[in-house]
């Protein structure tokens, strides 16, 4: 592997910088096909290959368009998966108060964006719903960020009761609540001149610059400071007499990560909520991270306090369901539509499951992957506008399938059968695909033609596999293991299938069933699957012969016994998140597991293997046989010279955490075999002679004789390296005394 | 007169309140501090007495306050509303640092001006009737009130007012800064057991009103309660009031079931003991599910959706803390020498260093830790080859060898993920770490903040031989 490495595309990456001073003037250059007026297209994406401006917005459009479908099926997804929940919660809300403080304790996930993100669909979905009941319940979102201590929290729970919800719910990120209708509360308009009023007595009378009490700022309502409690009390008694809804006024204050909430401050809160619950209707809920609420009041709320406290629990939906959820409806569907034309290849799919199953769990994560994926597809690859049937291609959309690695297999083959068997029928075949270009149209079109067919087969036995296992693997998994053709012959599937002889009569008749259900679709309108057509008649001939059906259908399918990769075209119909095909052919047996971060994969460089890398071997890059080759008979110098920096590295590498500047130094020099250099810094000077300063030469000939003098450069290399490394943040200096500090862990 | 006091068990402290308060401005002590641990009926019998005998009060409960500020403010506020002097009739003008304040907002910024604001208030209404104030929990104010103790008790030496009467309830010592004044103590002694026991029988629950069940039962009942919890909950009354209202329902139920009579409580007592005092009732913690109301389970794995990434950073962050660096070599590397060290055999004394504080560490050694235990107990870096691929099978041996070398170098560290995995860890108060101006600096140290018994249930859960990676001393 390590061979590879110089070769790696990721070690071309560097750091971009975007001069934002470009994009005013909307022009940017792009390095093939000279400037480029976005104007005229007036998109983000640029022109590939010969592409007009049409076909630039066309294939913008087409991302956008296939884009939005998905991204509206995931909203649905996620609207409707804590539907339950927060019908609950609301009813909660709404039953009457007790006598102690109402907490409801609501187990979230582990990844606060989630928390985040359900609590906000939460008020939203609060604040939109402009149905009576709903109209009298204030919501107080609190956070640990803005609740750094009592006066903070309390100020803004007071802010937020007596922020009108119109404002609130457009805070929120997905706050839509143009449609909420409430009077305009004229008591509250009342309070903002007041407040201004005041507002500007303050300013009035300079006496106030005490200074030490900045915090202290003044709310403005009947003269109350700000984080006086009594202003909301005051206003809910108003509200109340106002609107006469006594039993169904609410504040609810939600702490949007409890946990992270310092002990004594959420003790605090919620003794002062106790307190205050006398007088407003209030009701808490606690975002928590756990699924243990017991044991979280155990080790969080102090025993006083739990006296007062009458909880309850409620649990918000897995996050991994709904994941998988998304992937299956947006990813893994039977039919290539127009909105959804695309698969996921095989690698891909092999990182989104990696990524979601074991690292972040976060849905907002894979659906930023899924997008970024998507967004490439159409960003890099000006053939993404043949998906559109309605399309009409160009000759360079024809010139770029024929460069297409799968058509160049598909060409080899026949190339291969001709061969064999001189057959003028595959030479003319051949000839008119790499000449005409409405062959190669045609080509194309059977080429998704077989695509669709293929899709729908693998979607099916993915079904099929599904509902063998018990719903034990996750669709998504089979989906990866059969488009990496990883399926048949693995011991999963004889697990699978041993399981299969022991079916009961029920069991059988079942699947069946199963079989002739809405997951499996033996006809589409334009192919069909015959693999499943076979599988259901050997199945209705002989039901005793199950598991013989099946080890047939598994093994007799051919779209189970290749990858996906292995589909005409499939560059141009598959998905891959950007990876390129060199990534994917280095290492001939892979670990399976792979967290590549997408988005991250793009753009950024590994930079510090990279650099490690090359202070390590610096060949690669001085000497490399390129260079050599260029530099000719010119390259026999410098043989022993090189930059400084690679052997004051060697030596770096094995000096312990602390490093002695002087031992450093000391190490440095002995490293440095002291004749040979000077023998080619006389060499070298000698064959530069006439363009060289000739002090240098006395400097030279010093430099043989005297000590000192060679002292003194390798002093000077040595300090020069020291700045080197440390400004590239391998080591730094040590606050005390004449010691570097190591900055990596190399002791494992 | 004083009539004849209703508070049982109380009689003495209740006299001696009366002798220092009455309603006569005459014979007025200024100040009483009421002394006594929670819950032994302070508040109840200042405020039954000062209702008997119907002074002028205002009673303020501390603890409410986030501010010394906020608590004179509302203070003087209540006095004055509490005093029944029209206060529509009468405006106050509020002088602050020698100008008009036209806000209340500004006032109370320390003692004095309260007291000017409270002296200007008596002294221009010319309000002479007696007035208690009482400052409940004074001691557990969120501000420091040791030394606003020390002003009020100077209040008549620092101003006119004469007819002001403050009581302090505390449950504390008194602080050392009051210890110069001479102020008359009522001390309330806790309850004896009996005493509580009878306190609680005599509150009955609704169905010995209703004559479901024998008040026999319902003192055995709380007589069972105070005995067996006693050592937990001392004489605090209403822990032990909760306590009862919490297992009740059950057993009353269980009571009703069983029939009348001694009999019948057993009967409930014995099928029941096991429930009645659980730990969650105890300790106050149990929580029922919204709708279903049942019970919550003792899950165990708490932090069961944690992504199994982060749950092997966090043992990572547990070994990195409770682990010597110097045994690194020896626990992570695959020297084969320093793992031949026979292991000791745990006799000596030495604290184990699960109960030790965690030990900071630098994220380069978690990280290493981090790719070492990722590479050999991952279940699924191997998984995937050995439950669907069988790579095995025919491979030779020189892509076995390509395969390990392949194994030994992989390390999660490579995925960005495992930044903002911290992140979150760090977040979530997993994993704590210094803090420094330089965001960058290397001497940001980090630890774990987890306990063992939580690493342990995380170990189990994905089955990480922890024990492998600890020496015992």
């Amino acid at each position: 592997m390590k061979k590879h490495t110089s070769m790696d595309p990721n070690y071309q990456k560097t750091h971009y910088f975007l001069d934002t001073t470009q994009f005013k003037r909307r022009r940017i250059a792009n390095p093939l096909f000279g400037v480029e007026d976005l104007n005229t297209h007036d998109c983000v994406f640029t022109k590939l290959s010969e592409e007009t401006d049409d076909d630039v917005k066309h294939r913008f459009h087409l991302y956008e368009k296939v884009w939005s479908h998905q991204k509206s099926k995931i909203e649905q997804i996620l609207g409707s998966a804590n539907n339950e929940l927060f019908e609950d919660l609301i009813h909660y809300i709404h039953t009457p108060l007790s006598l102690k403080l109402d907490i409801a304790f609501l187990s979230l996930s582990t990844n606060t964006a989630n928390n985040l993100r359900i609590l906000d669909e939460f008020s939203s979905n609060v604040v939109k719903n402009t149905q009576a009941d709903n109209t009298h319940i204030r919501i107080v979102r609190l956070s640990s960020k803005v609740c750094f201590n009592g006066k903070a929290a309390i100020k803004e729970v007071v802010k937020q009761v007596l922020e009108d919800p119109k404002d609130h719910g457009q805070t929120l990120q997905n706050g839509n609540a143009g449609d909420y209708n409430l009077d305009q509360d004229d008591e509250d308009d009342a309070t903002v001149k007041e407040a201004a009023n005041d507002e500007a007595d303050e300013l009035d009378n300079p006496s106030d610059g005490d200074g030490d009490d900045g915090d202290d700022g003044d709310d403005g309502a009947s003269g109350k400071i700000s984080y006086d409690f009594e202003i909301v009390e005051d206003w809910v008694q108003n509200y109340i007499k106002k609107h006469k809804c006594e039993d169904s006024f609410r504040i609810v204050v939600i702490f949007d990560d409890a946990d992270s909430f310092q002990n004594e401050i959420l003790n605090l809160l919620l003794q002062l909520f106790c307190v205050y619950r006398l007088k407003c209707p209030m009701k808490i809920v606690m975002g928590l991270i756990s699924k243990n609420a017991s044991s979280w009041i155990n080790n969080n709320v102090t025993s006083k306090l739990r006296n007062l406290l009458l909880g309850v629990r409620l649990e918000a939906k897995d996050n991994k369901n709904i994941g998988f959820r998304v992937i299956n409806e947006i990813l893994l569907q039977n039919t290539i539509t127009q909105q959804n034309p695309l698969l996921v290849s095989a690698h891909l799919s092999l990182i989104i499951l990696n990524r979601f199953e074991n690292t972040n769990n976060s849905i907002d994560s894979l659906i930023t992957e899924l997008k970024l994926s998507y967004m490439t597809y159409f960003y890099q690859l000006h053939l993404s506008t043949l998906l559109d049937p309605e399309f009409v291609a160009k000759p360079y959309h024809y010139d770029g399938l024929r460069k297409l690695s799968s058509f160049k297999t598909h060409v080899e083959y026949f190339l291969h059968e001709f061969i064999k068997t001189s057959d003028d029928k595959h030479k003319t075949y051949l000839c008119n695909l790499l000449e005409d270009d409405s062959k190669l149209s045609n080509l194309f079109r059977d080429a998704r033609m077989k695509f669709q067919q293929y899709q729908n087969t693998v979607m099916n036995a993915v079904n099929v596999v599904y509902w063998l296992c018990d719903h034990r693997k996750e669709k998504f998994e089979v989906y990866k293991l059969i488009t990496n053709n990883q399926l048949i012959n693995s011991p999963f599937l004889t697990d699978l299938l041993k399981t299969v002889k022991s079916f009961d009569e029920k069991k059988s008749s079942d699947f069946v069933d199963f079989l002739s259900s809405d997951n499996i679709h033996p006809d589409l309108e334009e192919c069909s699957d015959p693999d499943v057509k076979n599988l259901k008649n050997s199945i209705a001939k002989d039901s005793n012969r199950l598991l013989d059906s099946l080890t047939d259908y598994f093994h007799q399918n051919h779209s189970l016994n290749m990858k996906i990769s292995d589909n005409l075209f499939h560059e141009v119909l598959t998905i891959t998140g950007g990876s390129n095909e060199f990534e994917e052919q280095i290492p001939k047996f892979s670990i399976e597991e792979n967290f590549e971060n997408l988005m991250i994969n793009l753009i950024r460089p590994k930079l510090r293997e990279i650099i490690e890398s090359a202070l390590e071997e610096p060949q690669k890059y001085l000497r490399n046989s390129i260079l050599v080759q260029k530099l000719g008979t010119a390259g026999n110098f410098h043989r022993i010279l090189g930059p400084a920096l690679p052997r004051f590295y060697q030596i770096y590498k094995d000096a312990p955490v602390n490093i002695n500047l002087w031992d450093f130094y000391t190490a440095f020099k002995q490293s440095l075999l002291k004749r040979e250099i000077v023998d080619e810094i006389e060499e070298n000077y000698k064959a530069y002679q006439p363009t060289l300063n000739p002090i240098l030469g006395e400097y030279v000939s010093k430099l043989r004789n005297s000590e000192e003098a060679w002292d003194k450069m390798t002093f000077s290399w040595f300090i020069q390296s020291c700045y080197e490394l440390s400004s590239m943040g391998f080591m730094r200096d040590k606050s005390k005394g004449n010691y570097m500090e190591k900055m990596i862990w190399r002791n494992l | 007169m004083v009539k004849p006091n209703p508070v049982r068990f109380r009689e003495t402290e209740y006299s001696l309140l009366s002798s220092f308060i009455a309603n006569d401005s005459h014979i007025l002590v200024p100040h009483v501090i009421v002394q006594g641990y929670k819950s032994v009926g302070k508040t109840f019998v200042v405020k039954s007495f000062l209702d008997d005998i119907g002074i002028n009060k205002t009673i303020v409960n501390c603890d409410e306050f986030l501010t010394q500020k906020l608590l004179l403010q509302k203070c003087l506020h209540r006095i004055k509303q509490d005093s029944g002097i029209d206060l529509d009739k009468y405006q106050q003008r509020f002088m602050y640092k020698g100008l008009e304040a036209s806000r209340e907002s500004v006032l109370c910024e320390t003692f004095s001006q309260f007291l000017m604001t409270l002296e200007q208030f008596i002294d221009e209404t010319n309000y002479r009737e007696p007035h208690v104030l009482v400052l409940d929990r004074f001691d557990q104010c969120l501000d420091q009130t040791n030394e606003l103790f020390r002003a009020f008790l100077k209040l008549r030496e620092y101003s006119s007012i004469t007819n002001i009467i403050v009581i302090y309830i505390t449950s504390h010592e008194d602080p050392k800064e009051i210890a110069p004044f001479v102020i008359p103590h009522v001390h309330f002694p806790p309850y004896t057991q009996e005493s509580l026991v009878e306190i609680l029988a005599d509150s009955r629950p609704k169905e010995v009103t209703e004559g479901l069940i024998d008040v026999s039962a319902w003192q055995s009942f709380s007589k069972l309660v105070v005995d067996s919890l006693f050592h937990y909950t001392g004489t605090d009354l209403s822990l032990i009031k909760d306590i009862c209202s919490k297992s009740w329902p059950k057993f009353s139920a269980q009571c009703i079931e069983s029939g009348q009579g001694n009999t019948g409580f057993l009967k409930a007592l014995r099928s029941l003991r096991d429930e009645i005092f659980q730990d969650d009732i105890i300790t106050n913690s149990s929580v029922v599910t919204f709708g279903g109301l049942v019970d919550e389970k003792g899950s165990n794995s708490s932090l069961g959706d944690l992504p199994y990434h982060s749950k092997f950073i966090l043992i990572a962050s547990y070994l990195a803390s409770y682990t010597d660096v110097k045994l690194d070599i020896q626990l992570f590397s695959r020297v084969k020498t320093a793992k031949k060290r026979p292991r000791k055999k745990t006799n000596s004394s030495r604290a184990d260093a699960h109960f030790m504080s965690a030990a900071y560490f630098d994220l380069e050694r978690l990280k290493a830790i981090l790719s070492v235990i990722y590479r050999n107990e991952s279940l699924s870096l191997s998984r995937n080859n050995e439950e669907f691929l069988n790579l095995y099978h025919d491979l030779s041996e020189k892509d076995l060898a390509k395969k390990e070398a392949e194994f030994t170098y992989f390390t999660p560290n490579k995925s960005v993920d495992v930044n903002t995995q911290i992140a979150t860890l760090l977040s979530l108060g997993m994993i704590d770490r210094t803090y420094s101006l330089d965001a960058l600096s290397s001497r940001i140290r980090w630890k774990c903040n987890v306990s063992w018994d939580i690493i342990s249930s995380l170990a189990e859960d994905i089955r990480f031989p922890l024990h492998n990676y600890m020496i015992d001393n």
